[in-house]
């Protein structure tokens, strides 16, 4: 019964975490938050997160009430994601691996995600739509690798509505996605937006530009309101999402859906989601933001399947990448 | 810890700045763990180059770069995550040793002995 930890620390959340054999038994994390209009840049989350990864390390072995002999193998996000955040993870990872004279293996980040997202849902081969600030892909799982059938082909969904946030100046705490959300529920009329899905693929960019535009003309004109802007963005982006992935289900003869990355938390794309799954007599799977967002458990649960197939990272190898698709990993423990 | 001597010389032969640090550890097997840590990634600029050497129980950092504000930012990212390694160290060594039945035949003859 192999106990893996999992250092995660690719975007602007830090986290650490502990699985054994399906159980998370601890989860903390800390975000590193900015002021409203601003995003977080790489060189000051790298900054936040080596402040912070000790505690948290603490933390994460006192409350799963373990000691490092314990411990049977580290896991770190080898990539996707920001250069230095991922680094200043990594050489936490590396060190610990030493010290405690375990094997040290590299997670993608997109399939830490998934895997979580399999194992706390119990789903058993969904067609994964993988949604947050830095990718959008809509994924399915055939012989040993996590196929991309579509994704966008400029900025991910969650950046789109992170730097909707920005231009509205929404607060970043807990993060602007959720605060976009919450304006969304108070929205009543739609503005129309460019409805860019490409076969498979989706495009964000220019409906992004488009209500930048609408943002600050028809606001200063009053003809709507911030909230309206909010629920307008959610309900064209979040229809196009669920365009793609009712796609690659008909492709796949899939009847299983399951939504992970911080996105993924929304609850109105959950909505539209489960709506079309009805209809096609589907089931929607979803996390909520224990796990959707960023976290370290996710990594030691992707690194669990890896450590348990026979995978492990020599530390020569354990540099990273900011790019680092999902296609590339043999899947050694599936079938 | 200990403190570490720096060495910056501007070579006006090759056109290149230098910057040579000599980081002093407890124990070799310290100075090792450094050393794996820190040698893995790459330096993300052509500009800068980083050469990490074990001597011992002392870890030697060679850097050189075209310009002197490279050189800055690069010698001051490593001190980043050279204090990062030796806090991890502090709060959460001494290094243990284990030999676990499963794990012996699995281990790489490549493995450097140490």
């Amino acid at each position: 019964m192999p106990t893996i930890i999992g250092f995660e620390g690719s975007a602007n959340k830090i986290g650490i975490g502990i699985v054994r054999d399906g159980v998370v038994l601890s989860n903390p994390r800390h975000t590193y938050i900015t002021p409203p209009g601003h995003g977080f840049m790489p060189r000051e989350t790298a900054k936040h997160h080596r402040a912070h990864a000790i505690e948290i390390l603490k933390k994460c072995m006192d409350e799963a009430g373990l000691k490092p002999e314990d411990i049977d193998c580290v896991c770190y996000t080898k990539g996707p994601g920001m250069a230095a955040p991922l680094i200043s993870t990594a050489v936490v990872a590396r060190t610990i691996a030493q010290l405690w004279d375990v094997p040290i293996i590299g997670v993608n980040h997109c399939i830490g995600h998934i895997e979580m997202g399999r194992l706390v849902t119990g789903s058993h081969n969904p067609t994964v739509l993988y949604v947050s600030g830095g990718n959008t892909q809509v994924i399915a799982y055939s012989q040993h690798r996590y196929r991309i059938f579509g994704e966008t082909i400029d900025i991910a969904v969650g950046n789109c509505l992170d730097r909707f946030a920005r231009i509205l100046k929404l607060s970043n705490d807990p993060s602007p996605g959720y605060n976009i959300e919450q304006m969304a529920k108070r929205g009543k009329v739609f503005i129309e937006l460019p409805y860019t899905v490409k076969g498979m693929d989706v495009s964000f960019s220019g409906i992004l530009s488009y209500i930048e535009d609408a943002a600050h003309k028809q606001l200063k004109a009053g003809k709507c309101t911030p909230e309206d802007l909010c629920f307008s963005l959610q309900e064209t982006l979040f229809a196009m999402l669920v365009e793609i992935t009712e796609r690659a289900m008909a492709h796949c003869s899939s009847s299983e859906v399951l939504i992970v990355g911080g996105v993924g938390c929304n609850e109105r794309l959950q909505q539209m989601m489960r709506d079309m799954a009805e209809e096609r007599g589907a089931v929607v799977c979803a996390t909520d933001e224990r796990y959707c967002i960023d976290n370290g458990a996710m990594i030691a649960q992707a690194g669990w399947e890896m450590y348990q197939s026979g995978q492990r990272t020599p530390l020569e190898e354990t540099w990273c990448t900011q790019r680092f698709r999902t296609d590339e990993v043999d899947i050694t423990w599936r079938e | 810890m200990g403190t570490f001597q720096n060495n910056m010389a501007a070579s006006m032969d090759t056109g290149k700045h230098e910057c040579d640090l000599s980081i002093p550890f407890p124990s070799a097997r310290e100075a090792e763990i450094a050393y794996n840590t820190l040698r893995v990634d790459k330096e993300p600029r052509k500009e800068i180059t980083k050469e990490l050497q074990l001597v011992e129980n002392t870890l030697k950092v060679r850097f050189t770069a075209t310009e002197a504000r490279l050189l800055r930012v690069a010698v001051g990212s490593f001190m980043d995550y050279l204090n990062l390694t030796i806090q991890t160290m502090e709060h959460f060594g001494p290094p243990m040793k284990r030999v676990r039945p499963t794990e012996v035949q699995e281990q790489s003859t490549d493995e450097v002995a140490s």
